[in-house]
């Protein structure tokens, strides 16, 4: 595995997995467990785990604004929001709660601009921690948008955002990219990654000669950005899939612990205190 | 003042009892028209008037029409794009003002109590504002200030060149025609060069003291 020169910083490409002790999670400690982890070196990103970011947590609080503009009080789109949250960023809810509760009480139509609001500091905070990017090898089309907004139209022009991003682009060129250099098959044909599911759904959409557009490519994911890491930076991810990925593409990566390994929380209450004797 | 009331002379009185139908369907002897008019005025608030009408007896129906009028155009132009511009350009100043007599209090333990009133005010605008269709952009800059302070971010406000930062922002807003993107890109650059994090109490910045590229 190529490695760092002893005199240079680590340069440490942050996975989706990873982002949110990055960014800041509630839990203080999973993110202090993130920041010794990377201490010693410099944060990267690349366009297609921006993309990531945004599809997976963007355009889900700007689908929150949009409900709570929907719904007739915060409580009413609160509770869809929960039905529809389930296959959707853990913590997003909580965190549109907690800022919320700072806010005060607003009518549905004044959540909808603070929420919006939200969807777009978020993202702004994610470009400031990441100022670096490696190469878009794999030439996502759509990681490097923003939105382009009137604070004065705000869910008009994040609701375009939120359409244009989902729809899904037909010539994407991670279909040329996983062809070039035998890509796929350095994982397809790798039996020690035969029963990773990304590896499965790659071996899938190969099989079926099926072009990639941005729907195929939420299901191989963990692949691209894999085979996209450059051998000059440490994959830093939470997701188990990495520590066969990487080793398999001899790449260097650093494992950091999930949530609920870092910070558990004990479902047994404390001892009671003995009362004191008089 | 209420119009005074159209009164024609009613029919006899019989003292009988006229059944429903025919009270329907019987022309009115009498047409009693009551005009009532509310001025919304600028405070917006709401008004009861109440006025009575003896209707002499009579054999056949009186008709009793009241006509209530709310007049609106004044308060419309209290809603028009200048006027919350004017009510936007007055409380910015009011606030850049709050905002530099921060220093008076800089030192004080307490520190974070006597932010309260800036926060209160900023609240109050962005409520009066909120239907201001013109004024998304001001709301976007006041909202980054208000998270900027809350959440234990005041301490950030005893340094003189945050305060200085944050009432120049306030300053420009309150000089502002028309408050438009560029000017919230330019209110959120200099808000971040200070330090200031308006979504910092989402996040833990305790977390940021070691990461790498962090900004605070």
């Amino acid at each position: 595995m190529a490695r760092p020169t002893p005199q240079s910083k680590p340069k440490y490409l942050v996975e989706t997995s990873a982002l949110r002790p990055a960014l800041g999670s509630p839990s203080l400690k999973h993110n202090q467990h993130f920041s010794e982890a990377v201490r010693d070196g410099e944060l990267y990103t690349s366009v297609y785990i921006r993309m990531e970011f945004i599809r997976h947590w963007v355009c889900y609080i700007i689908r929150a604004a949009l409900y709570f503009k929907q719904c007739d009080n915060v409580a009413n789109a609160l509770y869809h929001l929960e039905q529809d949250f389930g296959r959707g960023p853990k913590d997003a809810l909580s965190m549109i709660q907690q800022y919320l509760s700072g806010c005060g009480s607003l009518s549905s139509d004044t959540t909808a601009e603070e929420i919006a609001s939200l969807a777009l500091r978020f993202l702004e905070r994610f470009d400031r921690v990441f100022p670096k990017s490696i190469e878009n090898s794999c030439q996502c089309q759509i990681g490097g948008k923003s939105p382009t907004v009137d604070y004065n139209s705000i869910l008009h022009d994040l609701y375009d955002f939120h359409e244009d991003f989902l729809t899904p682009v037909q010539d994407c060129k991670i279909n040329k990219f996983l062809k070039s250099r035998r890509r796929a098959e350095s994982l397809t044909k790798n039996e020690s990654l035969s029963e990773l599911s990304v590896v499965k759904n790659l071996s899938d959409l190969q099989g079926r000669s099926k072009w990639i557009t941005c729907t195929e490519c939420r299901r191989i994911g963990d692949a691209v950005i894999a085979l996209e890491q450059p051998a000059t930076h440490y994959l830093v991810h939470i997701d188990q899939a990495f520590n066969e990925l990487c080793p398999a593409l001899g790449r260097n990566h650093k494992a950091i612990a999930s949530a609920v390994a870092a910070d558990p929380i004990e479902l047994k209450p404390p001892p009671q205190k003995e009362p004191e004797k008089l | 003042m209420p119009a005074p009331p159209l009164f024609q002379p009613p029919g006899d009185v019989s003292g009988d009892t006229v059944a429903t139908d025919q009270l329907l369907s019987s022309p009115p002897t009498a047409v009693l028209v009551k005009n009532i008019v509310h001025e919304l005025g600028s405070d917006l608030q709401a008004e009861a008037q109440e006025v009575s009408v003896d209707v002499q007896p009579s054999k056949l129906p009186t008709r009793i029409v009241v006509k209530s009028e709310v007049r609106t155009e004044g308060a419309q132009k209290l809603r028009s794009a200048t006027y919350m511009a004017t009510v936007r350009r007055r409380e910015t100043s009011a606030l850049a003002h709050d905002v530099a007599v921060l220093a008076q209090h800089a030192r004080r333990d307490d520190f974070g109590v006597r932010t309260f009133p800036v926060t209160e005010r900023l609240k109050k605008l962005l409520v009066t504002l909120s239907a201001a269709e013109q004024e998304g952009n001001t709301r976007e800059i006041l909202r980054r200030i208000r998270d900027s302070i809350q959440n234990g971010g005041w301490e950030a406000y005893r340094k003189p060149e945050v305060r200085n930062v944050v009432a120049s922002i306030l300053d420009d807003l309150s000089k502002l025609e028309e408050v438009q993107p560029r000017h919230v890109k330019m209110a959120s650059e200099k808000i971040a060069a200070m330090g200031l994090d308006s979504v910092a109490h989402l996040f833990d910045m305790s977390a940021d003291n070691g990461t790498p590229n962090a900004s605070k």
